[in-house]
């Protein structure tokens, strides 16, 4: 049995399928590539796949890591072409690597948000990003119970940087993305929406990559 | 380049980590911008979005005919349908047509398509309907005749067939409610009787004729009505006796007097798909379906698939095979099942499993065999099925009683039905789920409470039983549907229970059962009886059917969304009474709304089977003596009861 990271992208209307769905896609997708895969023990056999990290629906990705475990031989270079024989429109395979971090590694996510062009787009979202009371609601547990919970969405910011093209405005973000905190783009956008009383729905958001806690790229 | 850097966290460095992408976003697979912008804000956009593998995409400047297959109810159920997956193959494999998936947009999309004013569109290319030589609805079950008007009228089209002047889109329906179309008839161009496989591709080739040769509507219905299984109902005039019966129906402009259903006579040359659109969202069903025989030999008076789909054709053990292993590779299912309406009732059976299991076991895959009687119960080949994965288990004894399971020809004992349990709970089940009718003709309160003592007798089966599974209950759930007379069936001149006497008889069910090891569930009453109503309705429930809608009725089938109030109201509107045709027995001499269509089965035998009925006296099943239905005149005499290509 060995231990593979698999790296994809998903882009275009594939980025509407949401992670539970992904999931069961790729499992499909390795059945059909007819890769020597491991399967668990128990009364239900199923192959093992690990997503590092979820995807937020509505969320193109470009350097997604998925674990896979395999058994029997094969090469990297294979899995790949296999894969990426079998895979549906927007999902590709981009490399194949060696697992080198682990999972509790990660800690950040960088994501590109473009908006479409409008008349101070650019030092509205500015002056929202620096002004430091950005909140968003969220479902999330307060003593056990499911509540709608009021985060500080500003104190998340890592790092962010806005700048032009001739056709967007595109606003490179890193937010938490890791087991233990999780901000997803769409918390910051509402957030956005209400600091700045509009309705803004972004053309697009990409998720470039993973990051660990020194904003070293995750591998 | 970089308009603004700014950094208010002490963070020197800017700048992507990861490398950004130069081109983005507008490229080739993306939905249209103004729909874009909307999947964000709705329930599982993936509904919308297409893009699913193995969907078919053709470059639409290469064809003559653009097909939209359309499915009255949300994709979670349509993309379950068996026979829209054959269909959208066999349209997609000619050269000349492209067929692409619609499905009912679920309430929170439509209101906001609605309020934006974007049309319904196709999923594969995004292209609005309305601009499609050929719109065709898959019609599963009465209840979804409000959603095939809600989603013309969202594609931008007239709901009324007279209102749609130009040749295209031609508006056609087939499936089981075709049997009678009449209550849709104002809305349809034309109904497709029967199996569909070549009696859609006999279409296609009219259309296509018709648009090169700039012929009108008129003309192509005209022409249709000539092919066989095509039902135009523009060109029949329905007449009415003053008690609201039907007096005649007159055919005009050459159309046949009375229109015989479609079939394929051999399934072994029928087509199959070798793909199936592989769903990314969860849907009813998914896994690979084949199909091993169309028709059914039990007779059960109930049944209108039964009698709908005679005579019996199977499929070899070959052929399943083949299509099983082409769909698993191509799809990646971990799951087959095999579909007919009585499984256990395939002549080959045995021979069938032990092939597929030759290798569906080695890769991880589960065979489900749905549909299984209980009276021949194949206890060894399950144990077999469930070495991959355990189902649960169902059986149908349908009524409570003896007398009343003879009424409905069920032809089922109760010594079966618990010798059944016993081996179920012996090979460690301890769930066992059981269906039930309630309403049947001439059922009384007795036969009610025989449902009762029957779960229970399955209940004390599963602790009496020395080998049952140590330290579980057991569980046994009673799913009871209202029974709904439906045409082509011998009960189709019964009286459906009034909503009173269901509710009555539901409630006394419910008290007749003692125990919490048996779990209860109904059909609510008021759906089903808009179902009866629609079933056996005639052309005049048009304008109610189109009344309701027009006041906000969709998915009735969907417990939020039926607005019975509403319906019955309409009624009253239209001066119709909607128990006239649901709580009325009719007589034998009267014309039904449907008697212009032929289904095979000849009206001599439904009446002498409801007949039979009455005295509770049964009919054996086809394979032991052959009951003169009359269906196999369809199939130049053969039916596939009597062993495969025997001509009786």
């Amino acid at each position: 049995m060995r231990l593979v990271r698999v790296w994809f992208s998903k882009q275009g209307r594939i980025k509407y399928v949401s992670h539970l769905d992904i999931m069961r896609c790729m499992t499909r997708a390795v059945r059909r590539a007819d890769i020597p895969l491991w399967y668990t023990e128990g009364f239900n056999p199923h192959p093992y796949l690990n997503f590092l990290q979820p995807m937020p629906l509505g969320v193109e990705g470009l350097n997604e890591p998925l674990d896979i475990r395999i058994e029997g031989e094969i090469s990297d270079k294979e899995i790949m072409d296999k894969l990426n024989a079998v895979l549906p429109v927007g999902i590709e395979i981009t490399k194949v690597t060696e697992p080198f971090m682990k999972s509790n590694d990660l800690a950040f996510a960088e994501y590109e948000i473009y908006f479409e062009k409008e008349e101070n787009l650019t030092d509205k979202l500015v002056r929202a990003m620096d002004s430091g009371v950005l909140t968003c609601e969220k479902m999330g547990k307060v003593n056990g119970r499911k509540r709608v919970k009021e985060v500080n969405v500003s104190e998340n910011i890592r790092k962010y940087s806005i700048y032009e093209n001739d056709d967007a405005v595109i606003m490179n973000v890193v937010l938490p993305g890791g087991n233990t905190k999780n901000v997803n783009p769409m918390n910051l956008l509402d957030a956005l929406n209400r600091f700045l009383e509009s309705d803004i729905v972004p053309l697009n958001i990409i998720r470039l990559g993973l990051l660990d806690d020194k904003l070293i790229p995750f591998e | 380049m970089r308009k603004s850097q700014i950094s208010d966290l002490s963070y020197d460095k800017c700048g992507p980590m990861w490398a950004s992408v130069p081109t983005f976003f507008f490229g080739s697979d993306y939905m249209k911008r103004e729909v874009e912008k909307i999947l964000g804000l709705v329930q599982k956009p993936a509904r919308y979005t297409g893009g699913e593998l193995n969907e078919v995409i053709k470059n639409k400047d290469d064809v003559d005919l653009r097909f939209a297959f359309c499915f009255p109810d949300t994709y979670e159920i349509g993309m379950s349908n068996l026979g829209m997956k054959i269909l959208y193959s066999l349209i997609n494999a000619r050269d000349d047509a492209w067929c692409e998936r619609v499905f009912a947009p679920d309430v929170d999309m439509e209101d906001i398509m609605r309020e934006r004013n974007i049309p319904l569109f196709a999923l594969e290319s995004g292209d609005y309907i309305r601009d499609f030589d050929a719109i065709g609805f898959s019609l599963g079950y009465e209840l979804c005749y409000t959603n095939v008007l809600n989603m013309l009228d969202l594609a931008g089209l007239p709901v009324l067939s007279k209102d749609r002047t130009s040749l295209t889109p031609i508006v056609m329906a087939g499936g089981a409610c075709a049997c009678n179309p009449e209550p849709i008839a104002d809305f349809v161009d034309l109904f497709q009787l029967g199996d569909g496989e070549e009696m859609m591709n006999d279409v296609l080739d009219l259309l296509r004729e018709c648009k090169k040769n700039g012929e009108s509507k008129e003309e192509f219905l005209k022409k249709a009505s000539q092919i066989q299984g095509i039902y135009v109902p523009s060109l029949y005039d329905v007449e009415y006796n003053d008690d609201g019966t039907v007096k005649c129906v007159t055919p005009k402009e050459n159309a046949p007097a009375k229109v015989t259903k479609r079939i394929v006579s051999d399934m072994d040359n029928i087509f199959y798909p070798d793909k199936f659109v592989v769903p990314f969202i969860d849907i009813v069903h998914d896994r690979v379906v084949t199909e091993i025989f169309r028709g059914c030999t039990r007779g059960c008076r109930f049944c209108q698939a039964c009698f709908l789909n005679r005579p019996i054709r199977e499929k070899s053990v070959d052929v399943i095979n083949e299509d099983c292993k082409k769909l698993c590779a191509s799809s990646g299912y971990d799951e087959i099942s095999l579909c007919s309406l009585s499984s256990s009732d395939y002549s080959e059976l045995p021979e069938l499993l032990s092939e597929l299991l030759s290798w569906a076991t080695k890769d991880k895959i589960n065979v489900a065999l749905p549909s299984l009687r209980v009276d021949n119960f194949p206890e060894e080949l399950v144990k077999k099925l469930n070495e991959v994965r355990r189902s649960g288990l169902t059986f149908a004894p349908e009524a409570g009683t003896q007398r009343l399971r003879d009424v409905i020809n069920k032809n089922v004992t109760e010594a079966e039905v618990l010798e059944t349990s016993k081996k179920a709970f012996a090979g460690g089940w301890c769930a066992v789920k059981l269906y039930f009718m309630i309403g049947l003709p001439t059922e009384t309160m007795e036969d009610v409470e025989g449902i009762a003592q029957l779960a229970q007798k399955v209940v004390n089966a599963f602790y009496y039983n020395p080998d049952k599974p140590k330290g579980k209950g057991v569980n046994v759930s009673v799913s009871a549907s209202s029974f709904v007379p439906k045409p082509f069936t011998p009960f189709q001149w019964e009286a459906q229970d009034t909503p009173e006497m269901l509710e009555a008889k539901q409630n006394h069910l419910r008290e007749s059962v003692t125990t919490k090891k048996v779990t209860l569930k109904f059909h609510k009453i008021p759906i089903s009886f808009l179902e009866g109503v629609l079933a056996r309705g005639d052309r005049r429930l048009g304008e109610v059917i189109l009344r309701a809608w027009q006041k906000g009725c969709k998915f009735d089938s969907w417990d939020d969304h039926y607005k019975f109030d509403v319906w019955m109201e309409t009624f009253e509107e239209c001066g119709l009474d909607p128990r006239f045709y649901a709580s009325r027995k009719r007589e034998f001499t009267e014309v039904l709304p449907w008697d212009h269509l032929d289904y095979g089965i000849r009206r001599e035998f439904l009446e002498n089977e409801c007949k039979k009925a009455y005295e509770a006296v049964t009919t054996p099943q086809c394979r032991e003596n052959c009951a003169a239905c009359g269906a196999n005149k369809l199939n130049g005499g053969k039916c596939d009861a009597f062993g495969k290509s025997m001509v009786q």
